[in-house]
């Protein structure tokens, strides 16, 4: 190539072909300080045209280049930086040099990778949950149970085990459970129940199911000292069923996980979504959102029925004693607020409650 | 049986064939390829989804402009506009398609059983002419040495081989699968044209029988191993208390490995055997694609691809790509020199986006 910066002068050199056949010849492009570009093949051939009269492809990467002449005559070459020199000549697509421009320097790609991250962020930290709340809200419960029967067995076969209180005992507790429900019965659709486990490896926890099963473990039963800490307890997990948070934290990881296998094209795992959720359950617990909002329904609960609410920050702590000595999470004992911060709030909250009344 | 041993020759690379081959090379690189899709992915977002026609053209552009043959690439040039066209006309039938799902509770009972079978009906005619669609407007928008290529399939062969032998399939109890897909892939090749000169293949349907047989075969032989093991092994894991669930999590990724294994298995050999079948004019081509190195490049690409939380794909995209080019070639013998172009015709993009909405993958 030769180039020459006063009078606009260039050579390139790449191969020849016609729109008629599919032959290929070496071939000259030559473009002179008049704007008039010649093109000599190696057979003698000869095409002339103003380099307005150019089509000259925009550039991508380092892939050959396309000058297209008039009849559809096409002159490739790889000297892909002469092109550019010839297409900014001929005022070709600022769009499209602008498109190669980003391409081709870091700064850019970091702002579009930016863009990406930001983007990807901002919708599974706001837009995914509230569609997943609104589509929780719109199922009616009842078609929540075939999934809280799937979720029941798989704790039965996996974690829990047959609970080994007195008959008595259960019963007790069982009405302290038609207790915290019966206000809520008239207003939602679920199915509330209870179902009195061996905790075994979980040991004393309590799980909310979508359709409104609750799950509590003799060893948590064993933990409280009196009848109101368990009413605190079940009141919590009965506000994760009416705020639907069991449905709503397996849609927005399915929408993870559908984000997934839409980027990987890995729809095989689909079937593994709903399968995890009692795993889920144990292993990640409640986001902290779900746990505050739990809380706050259990206090209200209790400052409605006149209970103290310091019941409820009693058997937390005496939980966190429990579980900070034998490690590991657990669904009431979420992971994420963690239990000194709920206590202080619940502190705090129910001092306010006080003089308020 | 001749048409079973030729691939096997096709399989040795370079060496063991009289026939001499010019390889297809690929001269694109990851590192490139990855600021050109962040860039394309940043940009779709920002002009929610609309430079996505363009992203797409230009990925594609990046893919045929450095696949190279006998020293010149090949060029795609389809208009995005058109394709962006395509792409609005795909997201009104779905959120059409989504509204009628939406409101078919409310309809007569009359209404509600006839509305599927309906969908179904429009579905079975309207997949054929999408796939033509398609085919044409990619077809068409490749060239080679500034000859297009071109698709003339038409609606009603493509509706008889891919709908109705598939249902002719339900009824033989799959035993006409391996012959219908058999006398697709033979039609896709003789219908597609390099300027005038049509693709031709002298395949046989005999090979589709023998990749399905092995494949039937050794998988009822890793299914009896497994069952072997589990028997074994057994006894021995009882002290640890393994509930079912447990070993249904080990099995399922065993038996999702092994499925994938298989298919890619029957997917590389018919791709092997059918592009070594094919002639355009006096060239012959050849493909030399090896099963278990396209599982390695796809497990290791998924793996990785996750890993990355996707930043990794473009990077995956070339390296199957590349791998797939690598292995082609086309005998030195005959010339690319006298293919005549055929005449110029415009196809809109329509069908091959609704197509791509709808995920039809139509390939050899």
């Amino acid at each position: 190539m030769t180039f020459s910066k006063s009078t606009f002068h260039c050579n390139i050199e790449g191969n020849i072909y016609d729109s008629v056949v599919s032959g290929k010849k070496g071939g000259t492009l030559t473009v002179h300080e008049t704007g008039e570009v010649i093109l000599c093949g190696e057979d003698g051939s000869r095409s002339v045209c103003s380099s307005g009269d150019l089509r000259i492809e925009p550039r991508l990467g380092n892939t050959p280049r396309r000058i297209v002449f008039p009849e559809n005559i096409v002159f490739e070459t790889e000297d892909n930086d002469s092109v550019d020199s010839l297409y900014i000549l001929t005022g070709g697509g600022r769009f499209s040099s602008f498109i190669h421009i980003m391409e081709s320097r870091w700064r850019y790609f970091a702002a579009a990778l930016a863009v990406i991250v930001i983007s990807v962020f901002c919708t599974m930290k706001f837009a995914v949950p509230v569609m997943a709340k609104t589509v929780a809200f719109a199922i009616p419960p009842k078609y929540l149970k075939a999934i809280s029967v799937k979720v029941e067995t798989s704790l039965d076969s996996g974690f829990l085990e047959k609970s080994g209180l007195k008959k008595s005992k259960i019963s007790r507790v069982q009405n302290n459970f038609r207790f915290v429900t019966d206000t809520v019965k008239k207003s939602g659709n679920f199915d509330f129940r209870l179902i009195v486990r061996k905790g075994g490896i979980v040991g004393a926890n309590a799980f909310a199911l979508p359709d409104g099963a609750v799950v509590i473990t003799d060893e948590l039963i064993g933990l409280s000292g009196n009848e109101k800490e368990i009413i605190a307890v079940l009141a919590h997990e009965t506000g994760h069923v009416i705020n639907r948070h069991g449905l709503r934290m397996l849609l927005q990881d399915s929408v993870v996980s559908l984000l997934v296998m839409f980027v990987t094209g890995d729809v095989l795992s689909y079937a593994s979504v709903a399968a995890a959720f009692p795993a889920l359950l144990i292993n990640r617990g409640y986001s902290r959102d779900f746990e505050r909002e739990a809380d706050m329904y259990a206090l209200n609960f209790l400052k409605m029925k006149g209970i103290d609410q310091v019941n409820f920050s009693n058997i937390l702590s005496r939980l966190q004693k429990e579980h900070g000595a034998s490690g590991g999470g657990n669904s009431l004992l979420s992971t994420h607020p963690s239990t000194k911060e709920r206590i202080k709030n619940f502190m705090k909250y129910s001092k306010e409650g006080a003089d308020n009344l | 049986m001749s048409e079973m041993q030729e691939p096997v020759e096709a399989e040795v690379p370079g060496g063991g064939n009289t026939e001499e081959k010019n390889p297809f090379r690929f001269n694109g690189s990851a590192m490139e390829f990855f600021r050109i899709w962040i860039v394309n992915v940043g940009l779709s977002i920002m002009t929610l989804g609309i430079y996505s026609a363009w992203a797409k053209v230009r990925t594609r552009k990046y893919f045929y402009g450095n696949t190279v043959l006998e020293g010149t690439s090949f060029f795609y040039d389809a208009n995005p506009v058109a394709i962006l066209k395509g792409r609005i006309i795909a997201f009104l039938l779905i959120t059409l398609y989504s509204i009628i799902m939406k409101f078919l509770p409310t309809f007569s009972l009359p209404m509600m059983m006839a509305v599927p079978v309906l969908l179904m009906v429009v579905y079975a005619v309207f997949l054929p002419w999408l796939v033509m669609k398609s085919l044409r407007f990619n077809m068409r928008s490749t060239s080679y040495r500034n000859i297009r290529f071109g698709f003339d399939g038409t609606w009603l062969d493509i509706f008889i081989y891919w709908v109705v032998m598939s249902a002719a399939g339900l009824f033989t109890f799959g035993l006409i699968l391996p012959f219908s897909q058999y006398l697709q892939k033979k039609y896709l090749i003789e219908k597609t044209r390099f300027g005038k000169t049509s693709f031709s293949t002298d395949a046989t349907a005999g090979y589709f029988y023998v990749c399905h047989i092995i494949a039937i075969v050794v998988a009822f032989f890793i299914m009896l191993f497994l069952l072997l093991i589990t028997g074994i092994f057994t006894p021995l894991l009882a002290g640890l208390h393994l509930s079912p669930q447990t070993l249904i999590l080990i099995y399922y990724p065993l038996f999702i490995f092994l499925s994938l294994i298989i298919y890619l298995f029957i997917k590389v050999s018919i791709f092997n055997y059918m592009i070594g079948h094919t002639t355009l004019g006096e060239k012959k081509f050849y493909s030399s694609q090896k099963t278990m190195d396209v599982v390695k490049i796809y497990f290791s690409n998924i793996f990785l691809v996750l890993l990355s939380a996707g930043l990794l794909i473009p990077w995956a995209m070339i390296r199957i790509y590349r791998y797939r080019v690598e292995h082609l070639s086309v005998s030195k013998s005959g010339s690319l020199d006298l293919f005549e172009a055929g005449e110029d015709e415009k196809i809109s993009a329509l069908g091959e986006e609704i197509g791509d909405f709808f995920e039809i993958d139509i390939s050899l």
